[in-house]
């Protein structure tokens, strides 16, 4: 153990002390013993070495706290030095205590300024990396402002409060507010600006609530201005998340619509001016050669009628692409309305059949329609639902060899109606599948030929579909046919009334009959067949007595009616022939004719009979009459 | 009622001829052929038509135009009027039909059933 110095010297200067004391003990002592002490003499001694004993002590306690309390002062001085960010250095003479405590001043001391001189020069150099960073910073922020500066559309970076944390120029013309009042404004309040231009003020306002109470979603608003100019604005706001996922703010982007809207217009005008003048050379092209073909020049010959036909097809088909990229263009933009009704979709399948008829007999495919007698009515627009039908259907016969048919079912699935078309051709790879509904997309090349469209045909009934609320696929595969599926929302109630083109409600018949339609002029053919197919109704027709006569024992239909003045096999003879078969004679006949007088018809069997120019209302309440009779 | 006279506004002279013939083809008797709006309105007087055909794009005065005049004109506005034009879009379909016109009828037509459609529309509208 260190004994300390100054209790050294304190011991010294004790054992002095003691030793002076010790000797006048001894003085006195010896004087004491002697005979006859002397009284003064002994005063003296004691007052002399008390006197030395207390000089002695106060001598050397002077000295050392001399000694001790100088060197204490330069500590003190020493570390009001540091106070003052001095390094002082303590001269050190000694080695006791207080020697050794100014030493490990000094130390510290040094040691202090060694990490001063490190904090500075780290310091220094933060500071001059701070000062390059700030620059940089700045230089992005202008960077950042040019470019936002330059975009023509408004960006607003909005904090989790909606309050605007950055705006561009945009923004503030669009606001008319300073740019510098952007920042921390409510987004709210800006909208307020421009509340006295809003067309929908009431709209723009739920929409901003709906937004403030999910931040989380990605949504729209459109401010339309009334002015200048009929000015809309849409802003797209999207949440911006942190790495945890929370949403840290929104970024809201304008889009001036102006220019949208602008283009949108230069579209639809080309578009219609190029449908228009394709339109207008085919009506000529088609229209003239319909007449040749119809027999409006003089009787043609069987190979000019085979020609006819095939400029007729193509004219058609060309119409039909124009229609389709029309059609296509109107259905994108929303433009394609919907007029939803309640429409049985035995009637729509029923039109649909009677439109591809033709296609399917040239190619001997049959249509097998199994669509169950309990299947509701769907929400549809009649018309909308037959092309996406009559699309399938085309597309079907198509890809199906020849002798094969083509099933058509439905069933109710929840709240839906499905619908399937399968055929049982070559199918389709599934690649090919994937894209099926998208524009411009024909089966593989080697079919494209084959396959006669644009490729619109299938994305046109996907937009159709959509547009219903329902969904369309398809499933295939190569060499095993394809199948075609869409949903259609189911009404509540089975029974459906029909709307017809021309906007007439009719009642649905409580099942559809089969009805032959015979006249050697097929226009009226068509429009006698039109009126019963409108009630929903399954029509053939002949257009002239021996096949009429042959299609009335195949198919053995539920009524018929009948022109009597027909080249070769007339009216007369056909009502005999059908009044004399048992399988025929229980058909009920309405015979139309330009005579005036029924009596011949009636003796010759006929039920009714009617005269020509036709009137169809009239043709309709005595076919519902026979058909009742007949049960 | 079989149509008797028909005015027609169609200022291309292929489709004038193809009208003709289609309607003269069904026994149509009185067919007034005119080549734009105005001709079309300065004739209906004179021509007295069961049903009058408009095209839209015609110089001078347009289709639309031509359907407003006739419908504002106390008399000539219980003329049935139809549309047969190219312009197909349903924007112009509403367009025309918003003049007031019976029927719109879409260009390229068969011109074998021309007149079965414009009486299907007359039919329709109760008009024949």
């Amino acid at each position: 153990m260190r004994r300390s110095r100054l209790i050294v010297q304190f011991l010294v200067v004790s054992s002095i002390a003691a030793a002076v004391v010790l000797l006048m003990g001894y003085v006195l002592h010896r004087q004491l013993m002697e005979d006859m002490p002397d009284l003064a003499q002994i005063r003296l001694i004691t007052w002399i070495f008390a006197g030395l004993a207390v000089s002695l002590i106060i001598g050397a306690a002077m000295i050392h706290v001399r000694l001790v309390s100088r060197r204490i002062e330069r500590l003190l001085d020493g570390m009001e030095g540091i106070r003052k960010g001095q390094y002082p250095r303590l001269v050190v003479d000694g080695a006791d205590e207080v020697s050794e405590l100014m030493r490990g001043f000094n130390q510290t001391v040094e040691e202090l300024r060694g990490r001063d001189e490190k904090l500075l020069s780290w310091t220094s150099k933060r500071e001059t990396e701070m000062v390059k960073l700030s620059r940089t910073l700045e230089e992005e922020k202008e960077k950042l402002e040019t470019v936002l500066d330059s975009i023509g559309d408004g960006v607003i970076v909005l904090d989790s409060e909606n309050k605007v944390l950055m705006a561009n120029r945009r923004v503030s013309e669009v606001f008319g507010v300073p740019l510098e009042a952007l920042t921390r404004a409510d987004l709210g309040r800006l909208v307020e600006q421009v509340r006295h231009r809003l067309v929908h003020p009431d709209e723009v306002e739920q929409k901003l609530h709906e937004l403030e109470r999910n931040p989380g979603v990605v949504d729209e608003i459109t401010l339309e201005l009334d002015e200048p100019g009929g000015q809309a604005i849409r802003l797209y706001c999207a949440p911006v998340r942190g790495a945890d996922g929370k949403v840290l703010g929104r970024i809201a982007t304008s889009l001036d619509l102006g220019r949208e809207r602008e283009l949108d217009r230069l579209k639809t005008e080309f578009l219609s001016t190029i449908s228009h003048e394709l339109r207008t050379p085919l009506t000529s092209v088609k229209g003239a050669l319909g007449l040749i073909r119809g027999g409006a020049v003089g009787a043609i010959s069987s190979d000019m009628r085979e020609l006819l036909d095939i400029a007729l097809t193509n004219t058609d088909r060309l119409i039909r692409v124009i229609s389709d990229i029309l059609d296509i263009f109107q259905l994108e933009r929303g433009q394609g309305r919907m007029r939803m009704v309640s429409l049985s979709l035995l009637q729509g399948v029923l039109r649909a059949e009677r439109v591809v008829e033709t296609q399917a007999e040239l190619r001997k495919v049959t249509l097998d329609i199994q669509l169950p007698e309990d299947l509701p009515a769907v929400k549809g627009d009649p018309k909308r639902v037959e092309q996406v039908l009559v699309n399938l259907l085309t597309n079907a016969i198509k890809f199906s060899p020849p002798k094969s048919r083509i099933l058509i079912r439905g069933r109710q699935d929840g709240t839906m109606v499905e619908v399937t078309v399968q055929d049982f051709g070559r199918g389709m790879s599934p690649e090919f599948r994937d894209r099926l509904f998208q524009k411009f997309e024909h089966a593989q090349g080697a079919l494209m030929r084959e396959s006669q469209g644009a490729g619109l045909g299938l994305a046109i009934c996907r937009h159709i579909v959509d547009a219903h609320g329902g969904r369309i696929w398809a499933s295939s595969e190569l060499g095993q046919g394809s199948t075609f599926c869409f949903t259609l929302p189911a009404e509540d109630r089975p029974g459906a009334t029909l709307l017809l083109p021309g906007g007439r409600r009719e009642r649905r018949p409580e099942a559809p009959r089969l009805i032959l339609v015979i006249d050697d002029d097929e226009d009226v053919a068509r429009v006698i067949s039109y009126a019963f197919e409108s009630q929903g109704h399954r029509v053939i027709a002949a257009h002239n007595g021996r096949d009429a006569i042959d299609l009335a024992k195949k198919h053995r239909p539920d009524m018929l009616t009948l022109d009597l003045a027909m080249p070769e096999v007339d009216g007369y003879t056909v009502l005999r022939a059908l009044r004399s078969n048992e399988e025929t004679k229980k058909i009920p006949i309405i015979c139309i004719s330009m005579e005036t007088e029924p009596g011949l018809a009636i003796s010759n069997g006929a039920d009714y009979f009617l005269e020509k120019p036709l009137d169809i209302e009239k043709l309709r309440q005595v076919a519902d009459r026979a058909l009742a009779e007949m049960g | 009622m079989p149509l008797t006279r028909v005015l027609v506004a169609e200022d291309d002279p292929d489709i004038q001829t193809v009208i003709r013939m289609s309607l003269k083809l069904k026994g149509v008797k009185e067919i007034t052929i005119t080549e734009n709006g105005e001709d079309c309105l300065a004739q209906v007087k004179t021509a007295r038509p069961d049903v009058i055909l408009l095209d839209v794009m015609m110089p001078r005065l347009d289709g639309y135009q031509t359907c407003e005049r006739l419908k504002a004109n106390p008399e000539t506005q219980s003329i049935p009027v139809i549309f047969l034009t190219a312009k197909a879009q349903q924007f112009e379909i509403k367009k025309g039909m918003a003049t007031g016109a019976l029927g719109y009828l879409i260009k390229p037509f068969d011109p074998m059933t021309l007149h079965d459609q414009i009486v299907a529309l007359l039919d329709q509208k109760g008009t024949a």
